[in-house]
Protein backbone atom coordinates (compact mmCIF):
# COMPACT_ATOMS: atom_id res chain seq x y z
CA UNK A 1 0.00 0.00 0.00
CA UNK A 2 2.84 2.07 0.91
CA UNK A 3 5.03 1.43 -2.30
CA UNK A 4 2.19 1.90 -4.46
CA UNK A 5 1.41 5.60 -3.18
CA UNK A 6 5.18 6.46 -3.15
CA UNK A 7 5.18 5.01 -6.90
CA UNK A 8 2.39 7.20 -7.50
CA UNK A 9 3.97 10.37 -5.97
CA UNK A 10 7.07 9.66 -7.79
CA UNK A 11 9.65 9.83 -4.86
CA UNK A 12 11.09 6.47 -5.10
CA UNK A 13 13.16 5.83 -1.90
CA UNK A 14 15.81 3.49 -2.78
CA UNK A 15 15.02 0.67 -1.04
CA UNK A 16 17.15 -0.60 2.23
CA UNK A 17 17.73 -4.33 3.13
CA UNK A 18 17.06 -6.15 6.75
CA UNK A 19 20.99 -6.02 8.44
CA UNK A 20 22.00 -9.72 8.24
CA UNK A 21 22.26 -11.04 11.82
CA UNK A 22 23.92 -13.87 10.76
CA UNK A 23 27.64 -12.52 11.97
CA UNK A 24 25.83 -11.26 15.23
CA UNK A 25 24.61 -14.58 15.48
CA UNK A 26 28.02 -15.97 15.25
CA UNK A 27 29.66 -13.98 17.80
CA UNK A 28 26.61 -14.17 20.58
CA UNK A 29 26.36 -17.89 20.08
CA UNK A 30 30.11 -18.19 20.85
CA UNK A 31 29.84 -16.20 23.58
CA UNK A 32 27.63 -18.64 24.89
CA UNK A 33 29.33 -21.77 24.47
CA UNK A 34 32.65 -20.28 26.25
CA UNK A 35 30.05 -19.59 29.22
CA UNK A 36 28.09 -22.83 29.47
CA UNK A 37 31.94 -24.81 29.10
CA UNK A 38 33.28 -22.05 31.61
CA UNK A 39 30.34 -23.24 34.36
CA UNK A 40 30.87 -26.80 33.45
CA UNK A 41 34.52 -27.34 33.96
CA UNK A 42 34.59 -25.57 37.30
CA UNK A 43 33.96 -28.16 39.77
CA UNK A 44 33.86 -26.08 42.58
CA UNK A 45 30.93 -23.30 42.77
CA UNK A 46 30.59 -21.41 45.83
CA UNK A 47 27.25 -19.38 45.71
CA UNK A 48 26.46 -19.42 49.61
CA UNK A 49 25.89 -15.82 51.48
CA UNK A 50 27.68 -16.73 54.32
CA UNK A 51 31.10 -17.98 53.40
CA UNK A 52 34.10 -16.11 53.01
CA UNK A 53 36.80 -18.19 51.60
CA UNK A 54 40.73 -17.08 53.08
CA UNK A 55 42.87 -15.94 50.53
CA UNK A 56 45.76 -17.94 50.14
CA UNK A 57 48.94 -18.07 46.86
CA UNK A 58 48.05 -21.40 45.79
CA UNK A 59 47.86 -21.71 42.31
CA UNK A 60 46.27 -25.48 42.17
CA UNK A 61 42.55 -25.86 40.65
CA UNK A 62 39.94 -27.43 42.12
CA UNK A 63 39.26 -31.54 41.39
CA UNK A 64 36.10 -33.06 40.85
CA UNK A 65 35.51 -34.28 44.49
CA UNK A 66 32.54 -34.93 47.40
CA UNK A 67 32.41 -31.26 49.26
CA UNK A 68 31.92 -30.97 52.87
CA UNK A 69 31.05 -27.15 53.40
CA UNK A 70 30.91 -25.41 56.67
CA UNK A 71 29.28 -22.30 56.04
CA UNK A 72 29.65 -19.25 58.23
CA UNK A 73 28.20 -17.06 61.24
CA UNK A 74 27.45 -14.11 58.80
CA UNK A 75 25.27 -13.83 55.94
CA UNK A 76 25.90 -10.89 53.46
CA UNK A 77 22.78 -9.08 52.27
CA UNK A 78 21.86 -7.98 48.66
CA UNK A 79 22.33 -4.20 50.18
CA UNK A 80 25.66 -5.10 51.54
CA UNK A 81 24.73 -5.72 55.08
CA UNK A 82 25.88 -8.50 57.53
CA UNK A 83 23.20 -10.65 59.06
CA UNK A 84 23.22 -13.63 61.66
CA UNK A 85 23.09 -17.06 60.44
CA UNK A 86 23.24 -20.33 61.54
CA UNK A 87 26.72 -22.25 61.18
CA UNK A 88 25.83 -25.31 58.70
CA UNK A 89 27.93 -28.61 57.76
CA UNK A 90 26.55 -29.50 54.46
CA UNK A 91 27.82 -32.48 52.51
CA UNK A 92 27.04 -31.97 48.48
CA UNK A 93 24.18 -29.76 49.03
CA UNK A 94 22.60 -32.33 51.63
CA UNK A 95 22.90 -30.67 55.18
CA UNK A 96 24.03 -32.69 58.21
CA UNK A 97 23.95 -30.39 61.07
CA UNK A 98 23.35 -27.13 62.26
CA UNK A 99 26.22 -25.66 64.50
CA UNK A 100 25.16 -24.00 68.01
CA UNK A 101 25.36 -20.61 67.84
CA UNK A 102 26.26 -19.52 71.22
CA UNK A 103 29.41 -21.86 71.35
CA UNK A 104 30.44 -22.69 67.98
CA UNK A 105 30.57 -26.14 68.46
CA UNK A 106 29.30 -29.06 67.33
CA UNK A 107 26.53 -30.59 69.74
CA UNK A 108 27.64 -32.99 71.56
CA UNK A 109 24.74 -35.46 71.18
CA UNK A 110 25.68 -35.90 67.45
CA UNK A 111 29.55 -36.82 68.09
CA UNK A 112 30.76 -39.93 68.74
CA UNK A 113 34.23 -40.36 70.62
CA UNK A 114 37.49 -38.77 69.35
CA UNK A 115 35.55 -35.60 67.70
CA UNK A 116 33.45 -37.49 65.22
CA UNK A 117 30.76 -36.34 63.83
CA UNK A 118 27.86 -39.48 64.03
CA UNK A 119 25.66 -38.24 60.72
CA UNK A 120 28.64 -36.93 59.19
CA UNK A 121 30.62 -39.50 59.16
CA UNK A 122 27.30 -42.09 57.59
CA UNK A 123 26.92 -39.36 54.84
CA UNK A 124 30.74 -39.58 54.11
CA UNK A 125 30.68 -43.87 54.39
CA UNK A 126 27.35 -43.52 51.89
CA UNK A 127 29.26 -41.28 49.22
CA UNK A 128 32.58 -43.64 49.74
CA UNK A 129 30.24 -47.02 48.70
CA UNK A 130 28.29 -44.60 46.01
CA UNK A 131 31.95 -44.00 44.24
CA UNK A 132 32.95 -47.66 44.63
CA UNK A 133 29.79 -48.89 43.44
CA UNK A 134 29.80 -47.03 40.09
CA UNK A 135 33.35 -47.79 39.52
CA UNK A 136 32.36 -51.28 39.42
CA UNK A 137 29.50 -50.73 36.88
CA UNK A 138 31.06 -48.36 34.78
CA UNK A 139 35.09 -48.54 35.02
CA UNK A 140 37.61 -45.88 36.19
CA UNK A 141 39.66 -44.98 39.53
CA UNK A 142 36.78 -45.83 42.07
CA UNK A 143 36.86 -44.27 45.28
CA UNK A 144 40.05 -41.69 45.32
CA UNK A 145 39.87 -41.07 49.21
CA UNK A 146 40.23 -36.80 47.99
CA UNK A 147 37.54 -34.56 49.57
CA UNK A 148 36.96 -30.82 49.38
CA UNK A 149 36.72 -29.03 52.47
CA UNK A 150 35.08 -25.30 51.48
CA UNK A 151 34.98 -23.64 55.08
CA UNK A 152 34.39 -20.00 55.65
CA UNK A 153 37.33 -17.70 57.16
CA UNK A 154 36.19 -17.51 60.45
CA UNK A 155 35.47 -21.23 61.31
CA UNK A 156 37.13 -22.02 64.56
CA UNK A 157 39.95 -24.90 64.84
CA UNK A 158 37.80 -26.83 67.00
CA UNK A 159 35.08 -27.42 64.36
CA UNK A 160 37.63 -27.32 61.58
CA UNK A 161 39.60 -30.42 63.28
CA UNK A 162 36.52 -32.50 64.07
CA UNK A 163 35.74 -32.77 60.48
CA UNK A 164 38.98 -33.62 59.35
CA UNK A 165 38.41 -36.30 62.05
CA UNK A 166 35.24 -37.44 60.66
CA UNK A 167 36.50 -37.27 56.99
CA UNK A 168 39.77 -39.45 57.93
CA UNK A 169 37.11 -41.98 59.82
CA UNK A 170 35.27 -42.50 56.96
CA UNK A 171 38.25 -43.17 54.26
CA UNK A 172 38.89 -39.53 52.92
CA UNK A 173 42.56 -38.95 53.61
CA UNK A 174 43.50 -36.12 51.19
CA UNK A 175 42.18 -32.91 52.00
CA UNK A 176 41.51 -30.17 49.64
CA UNK A 177 40.60 -26.69 51.44
CA UNK A 178 38.54 -24.48 49.58
CA UNK A 179 40.50 -20.93 48.85
CA UNK A 180 40.53 -17.51 46.69
CA UNK A 181 43.50 -17.25 44.57
CA UNK A 182 45.39 -14.41 45.73
CA UNK A 183 45.46 -11.35 43.06
CA UNK A 184 48.81 -11.68 41.13
CA UNK B 1 14.60 -7.13 -7.16
CA UNK B 2 14.06 -9.92 -4.62
CA UNK B 3 10.38 -8.65 -5.12
CA UNK B 4 10.93 -9.38 -8.38
CA UNK B 5 12.21 -12.90 -7.76
CA UNK B 6 9.80 -14.27 -5.26
CA UNK B 7 6.80 -12.77 -7.78
CA UNK B 8 8.33 -15.13 -10.75
CA UNK B 9 8.90 -17.76 -7.95
CA UNK B 10 5.02 -17.81 -8.08
CA UNK B 11 5.22 -19.12 -10.94
CA UNK B 12 8.32 -21.37 -11.75
CA UNK B 13 11.62 -21.86 -8.90
CA UNK B 14 10.09 -21.19 -4.97
CA UNK B 15 12.54 -19.01 -2.26
CA UNK B 16 12.38 -20.35 0.94
CA UNK B 17 12.13 -16.95 2.96
CA UNK B 18 15.17 -16.30 5.33
CA UNK B 19 14.21 -16.77 9.15
CA UNK B 20 13.57 -14.40 11.66
CA UNK B 21 16.28 -14.67 13.97
CA UNK B 22 15.48 -11.68 16.09
CA UNK B 23 13.38 -13.69 18.71
CA UNK B 24 15.96 -16.52 18.97
CA UNK B 25 18.69 -13.53 19.49
CA UNK B 26 16.51 -12.04 22.21
CA UNK B 27 16.74 -15.36 24.20
CA UNK B 28 20.23 -16.28 23.94
CA UNK B 29 20.76 -12.35 24.62
CA UNK B 30 18.61 -13.10 28.02
CA UNK B 31 20.90 -16.18 28.72
CA UNK B 32 24.03 -14.37 28.79
CA UNK B 33 22.56 -12.19 30.98
CA UNK B 34 21.51 -14.68 33.31
CA UNK B 35 25.06 -16.48 33.25
CA UNK B 36 27.22 -13.53 33.42
CA UNK B 37 25.18 -12.57 36.70
CA UNK B 38 24.65 -16.17 38.09
CA UNK B 39 29.09 -15.93 37.56
CA UNK B 40 31.21 -15.50 40.60
CA UNK B 41 34.18 -14.02 39.04
CA UNK B 42 36.17 -15.55 41.97
CA UNK B 43 39.57 -17.45 41.02
CA UNK B 44 39.09 -20.55 43.18
CA UNK B 45 41.45 -23.16 43.80
CA UNK B 46 42.90 -25.51 46.82
CA UNK B 47 45.16 -26.68 48.85
CA UNK B 48 45.89 -30.13 48.85
CA UNK B 49 46.93 -32.47 51.95
CA UNK B 50 47.10 -36.26 52.61
CA UNK B 51 46.78 -36.95 55.71
CA UNK B 52 49.49 -39.33 57.14
CA UNK B 53 49.61 -43.25 56.74
CA UNK B 54 49.62 -44.44 60.09
CA UNK B 55 51.62 -47.86 60.44
CA UNK B 56 50.43 -50.46 62.73
CA UNK B 57 53.04 -52.75 62.49
CA UNK B 58 56.53 -52.98 63.64
CA UNK B 59 57.68 -54.42 60.30
CA UNK B 60 55.80 -51.19 58.42
CA UNK B 61 58.06 -48.85 61.07
CA UNK B 62 61.07 -50.51 60.49
CA UNK B 63 60.89 -50.15 57.09
CA UNK B 64 60.61 -46.25 57.58
CA UNK B 65 63.37 -45.93 59.51
CA UNK B 66 66.17 -44.56 58.36
CA UNK B 67 68.99 -46.54 57.07
CA UNK B 68 71.78 -43.94 59.32
CA UNK B 69 69.92 -43.70 62.39
CA UNK B 70 70.05 -39.76 61.38
CA UNK B 71 67.53 -38.34 64.38
CA UNK B 72 63.65 -37.23 62.56
CA UNK B 73 63.10 -33.15 62.42
CA UNK B 74 59.27 -34.52 63.12
CA UNK B 75 58.83 -30.41 62.93
CA UNK B 76 55.75 -29.57 64.43
CA UNK B 77 53.82 -26.32 64.73
CA UNK B 78 51.73 -24.93 67.52
CA UNK B 79 49.37 -22.03 66.86
CA UNK B 80 48.78 -21.35 70.59
CA UNK B 81 46.63 -18.00 71.44
CA UNK B 82 49.84 -15.53 71.60
CA UNK B 83 51.91 -16.92 68.14
CA UNK B 84 53.42 -19.78 66.92
CA UNK B 85 55.82 -22.30 68.84
CA UNK B 86 57.63 -24.96 67.62
CA UNK B 87 59.02 -28.91 67.99
CA UNK B 88 61.76 -30.11 66.14
CA UNK B 89 64.13 -33.70 66.96
CA UNK B 90 61.36 -34.18 69.59
CA UNK B 91 62.39 -30.56 71.91
CA UNK B 92 59.58 -27.78 71.97
CA UNK B 93 61.11 -24.32 71.46
CA UNK B 94 58.78 -22.05 73.46
CA UNK B 95 58.68 -18.00 74.65
CA UNK B 96 62.62 -17.53 75.68
CA UNK B 97 62.68 -17.51 79.49
CA UNK B 98 65.06 -14.21 79.55
CA UNK B 99 62.57 -12.42 77.75
CA UNK B 100 59.17 -11.87 80.05
CA UNK B 101 57.59 -10.00 77.55
CA UNK B 102 57.66 -12.90 74.66
CA UNK B 103 54.56 -15.21 75.37
CA UNK B 104 55.58 -17.69 72.38
CA UNK B 105 58.55 -18.04 70.74
CA UNK B 106 57.24 -16.48 67.67
CA UNK B 107 54.80 -13.78 68.95
CA UNK B 108 51.50 -12.63 67.35
CA UNK B 109 52.38 -8.91 65.42
CA UNK B 110 50.35 -5.81 65.98
CA UNK B 111 48.47 -4.83 62.70
CA UNK B 112 45.98 -2.34 62.97
CA UNK B 113 45.53 -2.26 66.52
CA UNK B 114 44.93 -5.95 66.39
CA UNK B 115 46.97 -9.17 67.30
CA UNK B 116 47.84 -11.27 64.31
CA UNK B 117 50.10 -14.43 63.79
CA UNK B 118 53.55 -13.56 62.35
CA UNK B 119 53.59 -15.32 58.55
CA UNK B 120 56.71 -13.92 57.75
CA UNK B 121 58.53 -14.77 60.79
CA UNK B 122 57.37 -17.88 61.10
CA UNK B 123 58.27 -18.47 57.31
CA UNK B 124 62.01 -17.11 57.79
CA UNK B 125 61.89 -19.17 60.70
CA UNK B 126 61.08 -22.23 58.76
CA UNK B 127 63.53 -21.59 55.82
CA UNK B 128 66.42 -21.88 58.27
CA UNK B 129 65.25 -25.46 59.01
CA UNK B 130 64.58 -26.59 55.49
CA UNK B 131 68.00 -25.33 54.87
CA UNK B 132 69.64 -27.43 57.51
CA UNK B 133 67.43 -29.94 56.79
CA UNK B 134 66.53 -30.05 53.01
CA UNK B 135 65.05 -33.53 52.84
CA UNK B 136 62.49 -33.02 55.35
CA UNK B 137 58.90 -32.45 53.57
CA UNK B 138 56.21 -33.16 56.19
CA UNK B 139 54.72 -30.76 58.98
CA UNK B 140 52.16 -30.81 61.42
CA UNK B 141 50.28 -28.18 62.61
CA UNK B 142 48.30 -27.96 66.00
CA UNK B 143 46.01 -25.34 66.56
CA UNK B 144 44.21 -24.25 69.62
CA UNK B 145 40.30 -24.43 69.37
CA UNK B 146 39.54 -20.84 68.50
CA UNK B 147 42.47 -20.19 66.16
CA UNK B 148 40.47 -19.37 62.49
CA UNK B 149 40.53 -21.21 59.43
CA UNK B 150 41.58 -18.15 57.53
CA UNK B 151 45.00 -18.29 60.13
CA UNK B 152 45.18 -21.65 59.45
CA UNK B 153 45.17 -21.23 55.83
CA UNK B 154 47.76 -18.56 56.01
CA UNK B 155 50.00 -20.85 57.89
CA UNK B 156 50.12 -23.15 55.98
CA UNK B 157 50.94 -20.76 52.73
CA UNK B 158 53.53 -19.93 54.72
CA UNK B 159 54.78 -23.49 55.50
CA UNK B 160 54.64 -24.86 52.00
CA UNK B 161 56.49 -22.20 50.21
CA UNK B 162 59.43 -19.97 50.67
CA UNK B 163 59.26 -16.25 49.86
CA UNK B 164 60.05 -17.08 45.73
CA UNK B 165 57.32 -19.95 45.59
CA UNK B 166 60.48 -22.66 46.09
CA UNK B 167 58.65 -26.10 47.81
CA UNK B 168 59.48 -25.66 51.35
CA UNK B 169 57.15 -28.53 53.55
CA UNK B 170 54.41 -29.18 51.63
CA UNK B 171 53.53 -32.17 53.51
CA UNK B 172 51.07 -30.86 56.09
CA UNK B 173 49.13 -32.89 58.75
CA UNK B 174 46.63 -32.05 61.31
CA UNK B 175 46.56 -33.03 64.68
CA UNK B 176 43.53 -32.17 67.60
CA UNK B 177 42.76 -31.84 70.48
CA UNK B 178 45.80 -31.24 71.81
CA UNK B 179 44.72 -27.46 73.98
Amino acid sequence: MALRRRKKGGHELPETEAPSLNSLMDIITIILVYLIKMFASNPLDVQDPSLHLPISSSIESPDETPVVMITGAKRREPDGRFAPDTPTIVVDDNVITQLDTNTYRVPDKLKEKNFVIAPLKRELQKIRKGQGATASIMGGEGFSGKITIVADGDTPYRVLSDVLVTCGVAGFDEFKFAIVKEAG
Amino acid sequence: MAREKRRGGRQGDSKIPEPDLLPIMNIILVLILAMLTMAAFVPLGVITTKAPKLSGGGRASSQQQPQDDKPKLSLTIFMVQEGYNLSMFGKTYKAPKDNPEAKAFIPKRDENGEQVYDFEALRKKLVEVKEKNPEEEQVTVLAHDDALYSSVISTMDAIRLTDDKKPMFPMVAFGAGIF
